[in-house]
Parts: C-alpha cells; structure tokens; sequence
C-alpha cells in the first residue's frame, strides 16, 4: 500500500510539472527522473508512470482552458474550446465538467478493458500499418472538412503542413526532402517552436484581441451542475471513451490521436445541428473523455504484448525489462489488483487536485495583463530556448519559432490546426503509404 | 518599458540556466534517442567508465545527425558512440568529412551486435524459408539493415520483399500487426519477440556462434555468405593524449567487467576480442568512399 503511495503520489506530481510546463513532456520527464523510480519490481516504475501519465492529462486540459496554452498535444482542443469558455466567464463548468468527464473516461476505459480482456489479444494484432494508414486518411479527411476554414484552405494547409514535417531526413523512408544540403535541416523542423509558433502564438493573438472585455472570472464549486451537465451528456462521454480507447492503442499518436479525432467528430456533430460556435462544451467533453480514455489503452501493447508504442513508454520499458517480468495477459491478470488500484487511486486524486488548483488557475484572469503578458511569453520561449540548447542548435530553433510565430501571425485569421495536425502525423503518414505500396506491390 | 525590461531580463536568465553545464567532465554524446540501443548500452559504459575513474555526463543528442553535428562542432573533450555500419557512415549528415577526420576521432571499438531473424508462426522452421522457392518471404527489417540483408538473402537463397521501418522496434511492431511474417532486427531487441510468444530463426552474427539459445544461420545453409555485425565504435575528440589515454583504459577495462559482459549477454551482444583500428578506418573510410 505504501509503494502504491509513493510511486502514484510521486508520479502525479511529477506530471504535473509536465503538464504545466509546455514542451517538458512525458518523454523528457521519463528520461530524467524515471530512474529514480526504477526498481526489480515492474510494476513500481508502472505505477509511477500511470501517475504521471494521468497527472499530465489532467493538468494539461486545465492549462488549455486556463491560458490557451496545450502542456500536452493532446490538449490542443482544449485550447480550441476551453479556452473560449474560460473567457466568456464559463471557467468553472469547462474546468469542473472536464475533470469529471476526464474521470469517467477513464473508468469505462477500464470497463471496457477488462470487459474484453482476451478478445483484446487479437484485436491488437489488427493495428497493422494498412489500418494505420486508414486511420491517418480518415484523420486529414475530417481536419480538411470540419475546420473552420474552407476545405479548400485547410487541405493546402495538410499540404504545407506535410511539407514542414518531412522536411529532413525521414528515417522511415530513407528520403531526403528539402534539405538544399544545409546539415541544420537534416533533423528536421523542429516540434516545439513549429507548434508553438504557429498555433499557441496565434491563439494567444485571437485570445488577446477577444479580451478587450472585461473578464469576470467567477468561480465556484458548481458540482452538482457539473454533474448534471455530465449527465446530459452521457453519450458524448459514451462513444468518446469508446473512440479514445481504440486511438490510444495507435502507435505514437494515442491520446493526440484520440482528443482530436473525438473533437473532430463532435465538432462535426454540432454544426450539422448548427449549434456550433467557438467554446462548444461537448466538443470540450468530447475531447477530454476521449483523451484522459486513451491514457489507459495507450498502456495495453506493451503490458500484453511487451511492445511500447510511444517514446516515453520505450523508457518506462527499459526500466521494466530489468525486472525479468513476461508482459502478458497473465502478468496483466497477477497484477489487476495493483493496476486497479494505481488507476483508480491516480485518477480519484487527479480529480480532487483538478478542482482546487482549477480555482487557482482562475485566479490567473486576475493577474494584471503586462505580468501575464511576461508569464506567457516565458513559458512559451523557455521550452524553444531549453530544447534548442539540449539539441545543440538554439539559433535553428530560435530561427524556427521566429519564422512559424510570423507566419502565424499572418494566417491568424485562419485556422492553423490543418497545418500542425499534418506537421505532426506527416512521417508515419507518409512512411504508412510506402509500407503499404510495399507490403502489397 | 518596463514590461519590456521584464521580458528581457525573463528572456536573459532563460538563456542562462539553460546554458549551464557541468565542468570538469568529459562530454559523452549519444547520436540517439534515450530510449535507443546507443543510449542503454552508453549507460552502461558510462557507469563502468565513472567507476573506473574517468567521469563522462551522458547528453543524448537524439538521432545521428545531430549527433555529429555535436561532435564535430564541440570545442570540449567529448566522445561519441557510434558504429561502422555502411548505411550509418554514409547517411547525409551522419557522415565523417574525410578519412583523416575518421582516423583522428576513432578511439577504439566496443562491441558489436548482430540481426535476428524472428517470426510469431510457430510452424516455420529455417529450413522452409530456403525449401519453398515458390514462395516471397515478406520481412519486416528497420532501414539501416534493409540493403545489407537483402544481398544476404539473395546469398543464401531466399526470396524475399522487405518492409522497411524507422528503428528495430518499429520493425517487431510492424511484424507483430502482421505487416510481415517475419522480421529482421537488432537481435537484442529481437527478444521481444520471443516474450511475446513468437521465436527467433536464426541469429547472422559475423562469427556464427548464435546468440542466446537462438542458434546461428551457418547451423542450417551451406553458405559463404557473411551478413556484417554492426560494430560499435567510440569517438573522441579535444581529448589530449592522457586523457585519450585514459578513456580506452577506462573502456577496455569496462568490456573486460562482469557487469558488461553479463549486460551484453542478455543482450545478445558480444565484446570483441580484439580489432586492428587501422584496418578498420581503411574498410570504413573505403566503404563510406572517404578520401
């Protein structure tokens, strides 16, 4: 009981730092203090990573709906709808009924999880590159049809979007695209100031413009109101746990993949009701119910079948391999108490923190605009200074996040989402495509 | 303006504190991811060599182009651990400028890792794949291995089509969703394979030994062919001779430790007894067509 303590309690407070902090994510957070925690006993090292894993979600979704401003990819419609509510005065029904809609996503995961524990064997072997592929094309389809661009605009954004992503040498394809021989690009564009740049820095423009009113940030406990707008929404929550478990199960996207495409489907929902406008709640509910859903399947490949499928999970498996552990379906089995517990006690703390430190995110409508304005643009270039220096090339990454924020800022009347969703899929992407020509032709 | 002052100052000690960096110490890249095989064996290195008395600060560097980038770019006593695989050393960016640039970084080699051929059908067997001519073997093999497997499997006989992946562990998923029946990787990480209920064929390591209990591809086809371990290397640069010295003791005192070899076996890597480092910068710099 004590370890269980120790290593959830560690680990959500370690991803808490990774939420708040953009840019510092699971990987980064893994990589450095995950050995601490690493003991001959797999299921320690887990249970912090589960801590962390859920911790990062949870806070993520309220910096998103407190600043504009994703901890986590996968917080990016929380930005697009969140935020919104948070300035119209709405910051406790989008913080509150995000936590427990989070909450409950992650407790039908589960349901759903044990409910089909060996049928999930074979269903895991189905998530072949040909289904992948499936799933991106589906992913670009829906972001060229439901932004709020015209589809025209949004698909020469995939375009332009793809191509800042396989700029480099892509690896996968052993393809050199855009380089013009300068060594600088042979990574690639890099992540942060690209994301950053052009989306947290025009959303923080549009934020900024639409704020001329006066916020009133009114906050209160409304549980029972939060509860009951969880309650109308049932099925939302429903079909996005549903639709979260199946993405986290998708190699490298998973919980990106899951809040996205659930937003995606929901946003497409409510404008066929047309009753969509900027700060949609179920949008909101959609996409955190989904997300905080794929923060459990996302474990399932590499507790079944040995098989991490992101980069912060390759870590915590190197930590695991040492303690001689089978991951498999007995494993799972000997160790559902444990894993139960980790994941209920992480996510029943995670919601009680949620909703304390969500008031204290509120009181940041209160801090005056030029101290905000220093806060902001710290947390917005620490992460672009801090990852160029640790790849040895902070004037490329300076010189990125430059080019991307104008560049935002000119397409600010638009919507960036096109661009960084294609930036970030656009080598499994492509690499899917030519693994498909090549396992079938 | 004050607010501007504020955000400059904000700005300054940003860069400072991320600026900071350990003296004292020599600088240990990892052309890698952290979750790479450069990375868990350099760990490995870097313990024995801080035991050993020589204090190296591991910073992985994330893939090998930014890794070199590093390396040749440092003005501070750095190494690198790398490997003499063609497709590595000729990879735009990854690649060493000259021949006398190659010979003046490398240290010593290290050790040295092998493929594995491995599938999750318990059925087949080494002798089918070469039996049944009819047929394409579809592998699953990560990029770096794809053009010196497919001249190996073409020596031996087997017809095949490749799946290319990024990394080893891309290949066993890929292999493991059922892109291919079988996959060729990095034989260490191929034991995942084995605990997900699947087996190793065959093991290509260069001195036909096997690895583990997977016995070597020489066991079962009559064959010349070779297929060329992957050899890992140690680099060095702005070392002065005690301290280039220094870090070869330090490294051939670390292969000769239980500890390592113990790592390397459940690894199913091997330590190399020996290897004449200038005929190695001769095959090297020949094969990456260095002057």
């Amino acid at each position: 009981m004590i370890d269980l303590l120790y290593f959830a309690l560690s680990g959500i407070v370690f991803g808490t730092l990774a939420g708040l902090i953009p840019g510092f994510g699971l990987t980064a957070t893994m990589a450095m203090v995950g050995f601490w925690f690493a003991t001959n006993n797999a299921i320690d090292i887990l249970t912090f990573y589960i801590g962390m894993l859920c911790a990062s979600q949870y806070v993520g979704s309220m910096m998103a709906i407190g600043f504009g401003v994703p901890g986590e990819s996968s917080s990016m419609p929380a930005v697009r709808e969140g935020h919104p509510l948070f300035k119209q005065g709405k910051g406790s029904i989008a913080i509150g009924t995000t936590a427990i809609s989070s909450f409950l996503g992650s407790i039908i995961s589960v349901a759903i999880f044990f409910s089909i524990i060996v049928a999930i064997q074979h269903l895991l072997l189905l998530w072949n590159n040909s289904v992948q592929v499936v799933i991106y094309s589906i992913a670009i389809f829906l972001v060229c049809t439901i932004s709020d661009n015209k589809w025209w605009q949004s698909l020469l954004m995939v375009l332009l979007g793809l191509h800042f992503g396989l700029t480099g040498h892509n690896y996968g394809i052993n393809w050199d695209y855009a380089t013009f021989n300068q060594p600088w690009l042979y990574s690639g564009l890099p992540m942060i100031p690209l994301v950053l740049g052009l989306f947290v820095v025009p959303e923080l423009w549009k934020a900024n413009q639409q704020a001329n009113a006066k916020i009133t940030p009114v906050f209160d406990f409304a549980v029972v109101e939060n509860f009951k707008l969880c309650l109308a929404n049932w099925w939302v929550i429903t079909y996005s746990s549903v639709m979260g478990f199946l993405c986290g199960l998708v190699p490298t996207l998973t919980t990106r993949l899951a809040s996205n495409l659930s937003w995606m489907v929901q946003k497409q929902i409510e404008v066929s009701k047309q009753r969509y406008t900027p700060g949609n709640l179920n949008c909101l509910v959609s996409a955190e119910t989904s997300n905080n859903a794929a923060t459990f399947s996302v474990l399932l490949p590499f507790l079944l079948l040995g098989i991490p499928i992101t980069s912060s999970e390759f870590i915590v498996y190197e930590f695991m391999l040492k303690s001689y552990d089978d991951f498999n379906v007995q494993w799972v089995f000997d160790n559902s108490t444990r894993l139960l517990s980790t994941f209920f006690l992480v996510n029943v703390v995670c919601l009680i923190i949620a909703w304390p430190l969500a008031s204290n995110v509120m009181k940041v409508a209160k801090i005056p605009k030029k101290y905000l304005a220093v806060i902001l643009t710290l947390m917005i270039v620490f992460p672009v200074v801090y990852t160029g220096q640790v790849n040895g090339l902070l004037t490329f990454y300076i010189g990125s996040f430059v080019f991307f924020a104008t560049l935002g800022l000119i397409l600010r009347k638009y919507d960036t989402m096109p661009i960084v969703f294609a930036f970030l899929i656009s080598n499994q992407f492509v690499a899917g495509f030519v693994r498909f020509y090549q396992i079938h032709f | 303006m004050k607010n501007k002052i504020a955000m400059l100052l904000g700005l300054i000690a940003t860069l400072a504190v991320s600026s900071a960096a350990t003296a004292n110490s020599i600088n240990y890249l990892v052309p890698g991811s952290n979750t790479g095989g450069f990375m868990m064996l350099s760990k490995q290195f870097a313990e024995e060599m801080n035991t050993a008395g020589v204090s190296v600060e591991l910073q992985g560097k994330g893939n090998c182009v930014n890794g070199m980038a590093a390396l040749k770019s440092t003005t501070e006593p750095s190494i690198m651990i790398y490997t003499s695989e063609t497709p590595l050393i000729t990879r735009k960016g990854c690649e060493f400028d000259n021949k006398a640039q190659l010979d003046s970084m490398l240290l010593t080699t290290v050790m040295a890792a092998s493929g594995a051929l491995c599938t999750m059908d318990q059925k087949l067997t080494p002798a089918s794949l070469k039996n049944n001519n009819w047929k394409t073997w579809t592998i699953a093999v990560d990029n770096n291995r794809s053009g010196p497997l497919s001249e190996f499997l073409t020596a031996i006989g087997i017809k095949h089509k490749l799946v290319t992946y990024e990394n080893s562990g891309g290949a066993i998923k890929g292999m493991l969703g059922g892109d291919a029946p079988l996959s060729f990787t990095n034989s260490g990480k191929s034991r995942s394979v084995i605990k997900a209920g699947g087996q190793c064929l065959w093991v290509a390591n260069e001195d036909k030994s096997g690895a583990g209990t997977v016995p070597s591809y020489s066991d079962f086809y009559k064959t010349d062919a070779i297929y060329k371990d992957n050899t890992y290397i140690m680099l060095g640069v702005n070392l002065d001779d005690a301290q280039k010295a220094s870090v070869i003791a330090a490294l051939k005192k670390a292969m000769s430790s239980d500890s390592l070899n113990n790592y390397a076996k459940s690894k199913w890597l091997t330590v190399p007894e020996s290897t004449d480092i200038k005929l190695l910068v001769d095959d090297m710099a020949q094969r990456a067509k260095l002057n």
